[in-house]
């Protein structure tokens, strides 16, 4: 927990920071920091890391609960993802529609399928362990609930579908799948993904822009181009917090997915290693979590959550630092977005969750050999 | 549970924790390894990188203000403001038809002139379109907002003294850089140091803030403060001129110096364009495109000196005892005189036998040739050297020249005759002046100069002793005879003891050799108060129109250089030395006419 708070309050500087309004001529003092809409999301994230922390893990993991959960989870995926592109409700940002407006609450209903699938994921292997090794019974359905899911998603976000797909695939032959059944399916995976790149001639531009950046420095490679610059700036040290220049309008989305580079070039190779230990740290808890737990559906759950948050950050640092094509993935709990953070947030309470439920459980099996001699 | 369940599920924790590893250690070891190109990234970037992502840097350049020319009161001769042209950035302009109506319209600028300047660069971000602009024109165009249209601040060197001493002062060039007088001479004194800045800039251009490692403040240049009285310039430019128009001249140069600090109070030097040429004349000269960058010939165009320069050899040959002022030389009474090699030396009058005294006061050609021939060649070489003659004065004015002075090899008792009648030798007026002020301080030759010295803990300039302060003051005295008694009767001052000498040469012919017949050089030197010489002025008058009147120094040259002395002293406050003179010479007399 004390992770997640500090990755959210150096996201909270960051974003603060990269965010710069050069319109406003008013200064800016620590009051309104501590009072920022940026500083309130994290707070209430960190209200829902804990609340969800408490939830009963046992209990909604039990195969009626569960399944109940995913089936209400898919539903409501699913209607989000198709609402997105009714006029009116859904909004389009960046030429992408994404968003979902629902009265004074914006919200990315594709953040929330990311994470529900990997709950109804942990549900079906957990309730299909037995059969998950067949192809047709056990590989299919869930490759099946996964493409359900995925597919809205792909036209307007190929970056979320092919992490969510990942996760899905990997979840599945962590959890009983045969390798060659997932393989099986990757040539079908792969023309999908191509057709997706065809299909949108800016993501074939984004492509080139990753193959020979330099080629069209102005236009299609000036995104990476200024990526790449900001983490160049200001060497290892960094030019210091709050005096990076890209973020004067030079790097696009720097607030958002490109919050990293704004970090290496204020902060230098230490602000740097700090947030990739910091994201480290949560996947080696993770690890042991996972290990720790003994309910398949609860192993499968937490392994989900720290594939997702850990694919999704490294995805993240490949596209800023030049090493893949750019794609509209964040940086959990540092770039700013008050979906992602709360979602991120919950999630990762539910990891927490498990940990407790964890802990309980050891209490419970060391005080049980305590009690048996008096007993007898 | 069934053993076969619980093993089952035993399996699936197996599997799932090693996945597990796999999966997340695969993710981490790849995130770290994100760390190896952060640091490539900082280290050792593409060098193509920060050329391709460009330069959130831009650089202001701060012009430094070039230093004022003041005279040697404090008036501004020469200063530098800030003025502004206008630029046309037609990617900016809305309508690039229209723009050079609406800056006709706007602040009269000529349209025509505005289409044909932007017509081959319409793909130009930077299209100047004026000259500097007036401050009310700068008003109107900051006011209307026109898009595409700027203005560039420039600096603007400003004459305030108008015309005089235009070719002294010089100009500079469009990079504000000087280009001849003054403003070449002292260019790296008031020029300064260029200052820059580096500031950041957001993606719309717009400053942000200054890159203080980078901050270099501008240093303006120094001012210069030049010996030149701008008083006394105004006035013998305006002697000067009236004069050579009366005469008809072909022109005219008059200095103005102190004899004892060795300071240029006044150099002008004026060419009577308005003149037909005449039979001989040399071909004009490529008129100079600014009056400015004109040459001053004071420094530059070496004359013949004629009798002015007498007094030099009779101060030398009376020194080296060679002749005293009462001896009395065999001179003829009615015809030339023969020397030696049978040569004849013509005076203007004959007075017979004569002092040597008598032979500088009325300037007697033979008497000058009886003791020439008295000297040896290598003492009468030595004195000209001695007196600074065929070296610069070094004041400091652009392309002086060392005058022509025979060398000893082609010396021969020919010449040892001429140079002593002020003849066969080509002297600047600067040289005159300096050597002609070793009578009026006591005989010490000074280093002219041009800048005034501001620092008085500087050393003393050095002055080297020509002849002995009794010598000085004899030639003084004998000198001033030359204007009771002498070819100076005609230009004697009302209230100032004048010391000189007329001079009148024939004008040598441009081309072939020899000399035109009837066209002259009148010059004249003088200097004065007689006790304490505070001035020495020379006048030099280049073929006066015989057709209209006099052509001798001492009627041409000679008032002109009496009018600047009579005004200069009273300006500088000097008091009349005639026993008889009553008040001061009128400075607000208009210079303009000859009295």
């Amino acid at each position: 927990m004390l992770i997640v708070a500090s990755l959210l309050a150096i996201g909270v500087v960051a974003v603060h920071s990269a965010g710069v309004d050069l319109g406003s001529s008013r200064s800016y003092g620590f009051l309104d920091l501590l009072t920022a809409r940026t500083t309130v999301l994290a707070f209430l994230a960190g209200i829902v890391a804990w609340g969800a922390s408490r939830l009963p893990i046992r209990m909604l993991t039990d195969s009626v609960t569960g399944r109940r959960i995913g089936i209400s989870l898919l539903i409501i995926s699913i209607g989000l993802l198709i609402l997105v592109h009714v006029p009116g409700v859904g909004r389009e940002v960046n030429g992408a529609r994404r968003w979902l407006t629902i009265g004074p609450i914006g919200f990315q209903p594709s953040e929330i399928a990311k994470w529900s699938l990997v709950i109804i994921i942990a549900w079906y292997a957990a309730s299909n362990a037995d059969i998950l090794n067949r192809f047709r019974r056990g590989f299919l359905p869930g490759f099946g609930l996964a493409a359900l899911m995925v597919l809205p998603v792909v036209s307007e976000d190929l970056g979320t579908a092919v992490l969510m797909l990942t996760v899905a695939i990997c979840l599945l032959v962590t959890a009983g799948c045969r390798v060659l059944h997932a393989a099986s399916l990757l040539p079908v995976a792969m023309i999908g993904f191509v057709c997706a790149v065809l299909v949108s001639p800016y993501r074939i531009d984004r492509l080139r822009a990753f193959m020979d950046p330099y080629a069209d420095p102005q236009n299609i490679g000036y995104h990476i181009l200024q990526s790449m610059s900001a983490i160049s700036g200001g060497g290892l040290a960094g030019r210091g917090l709050g005096n990076s220049v890209q973020k004067f309008g030079y790097l696009p989305e720097d607030t958002t997915d490109f919050i990293f580079a704004i970090i290496s070039e204020e902060l230098g190779i230490a602000g740097v290693s700090l947030v990739i230990a910091l994201l480290i740290a949560i996947l080696l808890i993770g690890r042991r979590i996972v290990r720790d737990t003994r309910c398949i559906h609860q192993k499968v759950l937490v392994l989900g959550i720290m594939l997702t948050f850990g694919l999704q950050a490294l995805m993240n640092l490949l596209v800023v630092t030049g090493m893949a094509p750019t794609k509209g993935i964040a940086l959990p709990l540092l770039s700013w977005g008050g979906t992602g953070w709360l979602a991120t947030s919950a999630c990762l309470g539910l990891v927490w969750a498990v940990d407790r439920s964890n802990a309980a459980r050891e209490t419970e099996t060391l005080e049980l050999p305590a009690l048996q001699p008096e007993g007898a | 549970m069934s053993e076969q369940t619980e093993a089952r599920q035993a399996w699936q924790q197996r599997r799932i924790d090693s996945w597990t590893s796999l999966l997340l250690l695969g993710v981490m070891v790849l995130t770290a390894g994100c760390i190896v190109r952060i640091v490539q990234l900082k280290i050792q970037p593409d060098q193509r990188l920060a050329a391709a992502a460009g330069s959130p840097f831009s650089t202001r350049v701060e012009p430094a203000r070039r230093g004022d020319l003041l005279d040697r009161r404090g008036r501004i001769i020469a200063t530098t403001t800030l003025g502004h042209r206008a630029f046309i950035d037609p990617a900016m302009v809305t309508d690039v038809a229209t723009i050079g109506v609406d800056l006709q319209e706007l602040v009269g600028l000529d349209a025509v002139e505005i289409d044909r300047r932007m017509g081959p660069r319409l793909h130009s971000r930077f299209v100047p379109v004026s000259d500097i602009l007036e401050p009310w024109q700068v008003e109107r165009i900051r006011r209307s907002g026109l898009d595409g249209v700027g203005l560039e601040p420039r600096l603007v060197r400003h004459y305030p003294q108008e015309s005089t001493a235009a070719q002294l002062i010089g100009a500079v060039g469009f990079e504000h850089t000087g280009l001849g007088g003054a403003e070449h001479l002292l260019d790296v004194d008031l020029t300064g140091s260029t200052g820059r800045m580096d500031y950041l800039r957001d993606v719309r251009r717009r400053p942000l803030w200054i890159d203080p490692d980078t901050f270099q403040p501008h240093d303006d240049g120094d001012d210069r403060r030049l010996t030149i009285d701008m008083v006394i310039q105004r006035h013998v430019e305006q002697r000067l001129e009236a004069e050579i128009r009366t005469r008809n001249a072909a022109g005219g140069r008059v200095v103005v110096v102190d004899p004892v600090t060795g300071e240029l109070l006044a150099l002008a030097d004026i060419v009577n364009d308005e003149r037909a040429p005449r039979e001989g004349d040399p071909e004009p000269e490529e008129t100079v495109p600014n009056p400015r960058l004109a040459r001053n010939r004071c420094g530059t165009d070496p004359y013949e000196p004629g009798s002015t320069f007498k007094p030099f050899i009779w101060a030398f040959a009376t020194e080296h005892g060679v002749v005293t002022p009462d001896e009395v030389l065999p001179t003829p009474d009615a015809v030339p005189h023969r020397t030696e090699s049978g040569r004849r030396i013509r005076d203007v009058h004959y007075y017979g036998a004569s002092t040597w005294e008598k032979v500088l006061v009325k300037s007697m050609n033979s008497g000058m040739a009886i003791v020439a021939e008295r000297l040896e060649p290598t003492a009468m070489q030595s004195c000209i050297r001695r007196f600074g003659f065929g070296t610069r004065t070094h004041c400091g004015l652009p392309g002086e020249t060392v005058g022509l002075v025979t060398s000893d090899s082609k010396w021969t008792s020919y010449t040892q005759v001429s140079v002593a009648m002020g003849h066969e030798i080509g002297v600047t007026p600067l040289q005159m002046v300096r050597a002609f002020s070793v009578f009026a301080s006591d005989g010490n030759l000074p280093a002219l100069q041009l800048l005034a010295n501001d620092d008085s803990t500087d050393t003393p300039r050095i002055r080297h002793r020509i002849i002995e302060p009794s010598t000085a003051w004899l030639t003084r005295q004998t000198m001033r005879k030359v204007m009771t008694d002498g070819t100076g009767r005609k230009c004697q001052s009302d209230w100032y003891q004048l010391f000189g000498k007329s001079g009148t040469a024939q004008l040598p012919k441009a081309e072939g050799g020899g000399y035109h017949e009837d066209r002259y050089i009148s010059s004249f030197i003088a200097g004065a108060p007689l006790d304490t010489p505070r001035l020495v002025v020379l006048c030099v008058i280049e073929d006066p129109d015989r057709r209209i009147g006099p052509y001798y120094g001492g009627l041409v040259a000679g008032p002109v250089v009496r009018d600047v002395i009579d005004h200069a002293l009273a300006y500088l406050g000097t008091p009349p030395d005639l026993e008889d003179s009553e008040g001061l010479p009128d400075l607000l007399v208009g210079a303009g006419e000859p009295r």
